[in-house]
């Protein structure tokens, strides 16, 4: 009877919250599109998103733009798939997404900006210096760093979000990303 | 290969004691319970979550009336995952007393106008356009009266704003302009301020 209740108890109830939580939190591949260390909810803000897309916004208390128009990328690991902290210096590299606009900022795990002498917190496609190949690097590091740097401070684990809107490509699976590559941790 | 029945007798004998005393019936309740948890629990959330980007921007927000967040800075943002280089400003809609009319301009690439229902459903968006200043002018009317058209009773046609007709008489009307550095801030700002949310005048 006791093992029939735990086990009651187990499935059903931590079960349920548990999958349930993690549909919200992570999303499945039927609500969220991967590309390397970057993960977008392919239904953000639209009105026929489904239940997941819909919880994983309302709880975030964030306010997407459509994903009919822009789509939000967010990054917690490198490339390697190690998660992000600000003890380490990272170089976010890669081609100029070919979109009408896009932008790139750094927040800890909890969506807040880092604070930084400098005030720096991110770039988009008209602040941004970039080589002349069309190519951009930008460095997440603590110290001062040449061209294209924002500072990540004590923040502890980092979030990187970059939003593309209008993306001239048909299919988004083809859009390229750039990397995101340790150089170095303390 | 499928096991006989005496093979079956003895896998269960090999299992520990404890969970020969497991039903599968109640495994059977449990997974159904687990879906109907795990059902009700994502579809209950959007309604309890105290995060709700809306709920904490309509802190003192008064209806009908266009209001610029502040800059987002450490310790300040209006919500999470908003960048500094990010300006709002938000208007809470109400068309239940009858049209309400938008204006804005959207100077440049980055900008955008969006509405939403109260539930965060981004049902319209309106992104610049490329080498020119886009003034929009657009007018909110409940989803049933565009087609009966009761507001426009004995008055002139409205020709001058494009009617967007919204799914729930409430929401939100978010402008957002992207911030090119310091010395664009006073302009940035100004065309914030200048975005106009008002019942229309009949």
């Amino acid at each position: 009877m006791i093992a029939n209740i735990v086990m009651f108890v187990l499935v059903a109830v931590i079960g349920g919250f548990a999958s349930s939580w993690y549909m919200i939190e992570r999303g499945s591949p039927m609500t969220t599109l991967k590309r390397g260390p970057w993960i977008t909810w392919v239904s953000a803000g639209r009105a026929d998103a489904d239940p997941y897309t819909r919880a994983h916004f309302a709880r975030r208390g964030s306010l997407p733009i459509s994903s009919v128009l822009a789509q939000t990328y967010q990054a917690t690991t490198d490339g390697d798939g190690q998660t992000l902290y600000s003890t380490c210096e990272y170089v976010i590299e890669g081609p100029e997404p070919d979109a009408a606009f896009w932008s790139l900022a750094v927040f800890d795990d909890k969506g807040a900006l880092i604070p930084n002498p400098a005030e720096r917190y991110g770039y988009n496609s008209t602040t941004l210096m970039r080589s002349p190949g069309g190519r951009f690097g930008i460095t997440l590091s603590r110290s001062a760093r040449p061209g294209n740097w924002i500072p990540t401070g004590g923040a502890g684990r980092l979030s990187v979000q970059m939003t593309i809107e209008e993306p001239k490509v048909a299919d988004r699976r083809t859009i390229e990303m750039p990397v995101i590559r340790r150089i170095s941790c303390r | 290969m499928p096991l006989k029945l005496p093979d079956l007798k003895l896998a269960r004998r090999s299992l520990p004691s404890w969970s020969r005393r497991l039903s599968w019936q109640t495994l059977a309740i449990a997974l159904v319970a687990c879906g109907m948890i795990h059902i009700c629990s994502t579809l209950v959330i959007p309604q309890f979550a105290r995060a709700n980007a809306f709920q904490r921007i309509s802190i003192g927000l008064p209806l009908n009336v266009m209001r610029v967040l502040p800059v987002a800075e450490p310790g300040k943002q209006p919500l999470p995952f908003i960048g500094a280089d990010e300006r709002i400003a938000v208007c809470r809609f109400d068309v239940s007393q009858g049209p309400v009319e938008i204006a804005a301009t959207l100077p440049e690439r980055g900008w955008t106008l969006g509405l939403y229902t109260a539930d965060g459903d981004n049902f319209y968006v309106i992104p610049a356009q490329d080498l020119r200043r886009f003034e929009l002018a657009i007018t909110l009317v409940p989803a049933t009266e565009r087609f009966l058209g009761v507001f426009s009773l004995g008055t002139v046609p409205d020709t001058t704003a494009s009617q967007v007709s919204v799914p729930q008489l409430t929401g939100y009307v978010v402008l957002r302009g992207s911030a090119r550095g310091r010395a664009y801030a006073g302009e940035i700002e100004g065309i914030l301020q200048n975005a106009v949310c008002q019942p229309k005048r009949q």
